[in-house]
């Protein structure tokens, strides 16, 4: 699945899980964090609880004992100081009830302890009030009763600090959990991030490699002229590339095709005259010879002389003529093959092209020279393409004139040069003729030079100018056939920009 | 047993090939007709007018065919005539100016008798159609004894 992604997503994934799982763990972290500290802020109140309990306790414990003193010495501390004292045990009571509310357990075991030190605080201070009075018998009767309140209370008292220490220890033990979790979380976590971008970094990276060493592989396999390998699944901007690789190859091998194609017909083309240099060059030693056997081996008689006559005024007159005609024909091709590297080589100067007043200047100059005489020509719109208007022309020129070389003899003939905007890049020009047309099988060689399929004049290097001209304009050119029927010629080339917003500002 | 027998057809788009191809079949000693033909498509329409063409002489018929021809290349000549019962056996030598093995191959796979290079050097020239003369004596005997030849 993850196998199946660009790169940039892979890479987002290796960057985003990471760092979501880092955040995740943050948040764990901060919230064990958070309860740990309440915990240890419960341990902390429970010693405030044992503190307030175990003043309230001895808070009762001294009112008592200063009661037993008065009954016991007649000495006591003043009303007043016991009045401080019960106010300071009531006060700790309600604290210490105020503590406790969040346990329930614990706050009806205060509520009870507190009831019982409210009425014992009460009945200290009737005992007290009985004594300082002198009514001996009955403080004392008080004091007693006291006692065994106060014993009660204490009991109470002491179940208390013993269930909160109970607490006390709980809350500890629950920190301590606490804590532990964190420490666990702390290492899983961190574990499991380091752990995911070892695992999915390492097969991202290894698929890469993997996918980039096959990539690498095609690449070297170019460069020694090998079948390359299957094109690595595209799945990725690595398979990108390698299907660019894969696609250069063809182009490569299809060029070199052209190119090999192109060597074999100019070699045949080359060695055709060569074949009748030497022929009659050879059929004039001949000719000199039987001259020689002739007119050197004594006085020729009338028929010896006739055939001297023939020999010169026609053998020999002939073999001289085809030499010249090879010879012509050997520049011709040579020329030709100048011409061809010069349309690669000429410097272009790119420019807008308005093609149609040359085009209508050409068809004029065909006109003047008869070239047209008995066929009908339509020109139609040639809207203006950015280019070289030289070799543009050219083009143009080489189109019509094969259009008119090779039209039917049985039927008038038509020729139909036009054109249209295609979108607003590009330009399509096309050259339509209703001639002999092109057998399907020559279809995908007519642009190859020296390639002739109709005989006629010339070396067979019109297309391929155009071609030329074409691609390095960036364009494409094609041809539809009909043998018998027709032919028509189409060459796309990027469109005059600055025309195109023109025009859409006078539509607008 | 003369070879005046013999109709040479010859398939040539140059003219001073065709002129020389001639010549040396003449001194050869092959002094039968023969019909020149500028292109492919040329031979085709005449061998394929069927058997009520009255201008071809009697007997038997040989074939010279250049490789690159405008029209119908030799190729597709050959081709074409080994494709058609009514054709078929009549004896294809193949003319051409370059020896690429992979073009030989075809021909004789195709169907051709025998393939010759037109060389530079006129004398292997002259000898390769000397040796066609000869050649030419030769495979009439089988195709006499044949009725439907």
């Amino acid at each position: 699945m993850l196998r199946n992604l660009p790169i940039k997503k892979k890479g987002l994934i290796v960057v985003a899980v990471p760092t979501l799982l880092t955040f995740g763990l943050l948040v764990i972290l901060n919230r064990i964090g958070s309860a740990l500290d309440e915990a240890t802020q419960w341990t902390v109140q429970s010693q405030v609880v044992l503190a307030e309990a175990e003043a309230a306790a001895s808070g009762l414990v001294a009112i008592h004992a200063e009661n037993l003193q008065l009954a016991l010495l007649g000495a006591s501390e003043s009303s007043f100081e016991i009045d401080l004292r019960s106010q300071a045990v009531r006060e700790g009571l309600a604290k210490l009830r105020d503590e406790t509310r969040d346990n329930d357990r614990q706050a009806d075991a205060v509520a009870q302890f507190a009831f019982g030190a409210t009425a014992l605080i009460t009945d200290l201070a009737l005992t007290h009030q009985a004594l300082r009075q002198g009514k001996h018998a009955d403080g004392a009767a008080r004091a007693a009763n006291d006692d065994r309140k106060l014993h009660q209370v204490l009991e109470l008292a002491a179940s208390i600090k013993i269930s909160e220490r109970h607490l006390a220890l709980e809350r500890l033990d629950r920190a301590g959990q606490l804590s532990q979790q964190r420490r666990l979380a702390l290492v899983a976590g961190g574990i499991t991030t380091l752990l995911f971008v070892w695992i999915v970094g390492w097969g991202l990276l290894r698929s890469m490699l993997w996918r980039l060493l096959a990539v690498r592989q095609n690449v070297l396999r170019l460069a020694e002229d090998r079948e390359l390998e299957p094109p690595v699944a595209a799945v990725d901007e690595i398979g990108d590339i390698d299907l660019a690789v894969h696609e250069m190859v063809q182009a490569l091998r299809a060029q070199r095709r052209d190119n090999d194609m192109f060597i074999y017909s100019v070699s045949h083309d080359l060695r055709s005259p060569l074949v009748n240099l030497q022929g009659f060059g050879a059929e004039l030693s001949r000719s000199i010879a039987a001259l020689h056997d002739l007119l050197l081996t004594g006085t020729p008689s009338a028929a010896q002389l006739v055939q001297v006559r023939h020999i010169i005024g026609q053998e020999m007159r002939e073999s001289l003529h085809f030499i010249d005609l090879a010879v012509q024909r050997q520049s011709r091709i040579i020329d030709s093959l100048l011409s061809l590297s010069r349309v690669g080589r000429v410097e272009y100067r790119w420019q807008k092209v308005h093609i149609a007043p040359r085009v209508v200047d050409m068809i004029n100059e065909l006109k003047a020279q008869g070239a047209l005489n008995g066929i009908e020509f339509v020109l139609g719109d040639l809207p203006p393409v950015h280019g070289d208007a030289d070799a543009l022309e050219r083009v143009f020129d080489n189109l019509v004139r094969n259009a008119i070389k090779y039209l039917s003899p049985d039927r008038p003939g038509r020729i139909e040069v036009g054109g249209q905007l295609l979108g607003q890049d590009e330009v399509r020009y096309f050259v339509r003729d209703n001639g002999i047309g092109i057998r399907a099988e020559h279809l995908e060689r007519v642009f190859l030079p020296f390639s002739r399929f109709a005989g006629g004049e010339g070396e067979g290097i019109g297309l391929s100018l155009v071609r030329r001209v074409v691609d390095r304009h960036r364009g494409r050119v094609w041809i539809e056939s009909v043998f018998g029927e027709g032919t028509v010629v189409w060459l796309q080339l990027p469109a005059w920009r600055e025309v195109v917003e023109k025009t859409k500002l006078s539509k607008g | 047993m003369g070879s005046q027998e013999f109709t040479v057809l010859l398939a040539e788009d140059d003219d001073g090939h065709a002129l020389l191809v001639r010549k040396n079949l003449e001194r050869a000693g092959c002094s039968g007709p023969i019909v020149r033909f500028r292109d492919g498509q040329e031979v085709l329409d005449y061998l394929h007018r069927g058997p009520e063409r009255s201008e071809t002489p009697p007997g038997q018929v040989l074939l010279l065919l250049d490789i690159h021809m405008p029209r119908a290349s030799g190729l597709d000549v050959l081709k074409s005539l080994k494709e058609n019962p009514a054709t078929a056996r009549i004896p294809v030598i193949m003319l051409t100016t370059t020896d690429n093995p992979r073009e030989i191959a075809y021909c004789y796979e195709l169907g051709c008798n025998i393939y010759v290079t037109k060389p530079v050097v006129y004398e292997q020239f002259v000898e390769a159609i000397a040796r066609l003369g000869m050649f030419l004596q030769v495979i009439r005997v089988p195709c006499k004894s044949d009725a439907a030849c």
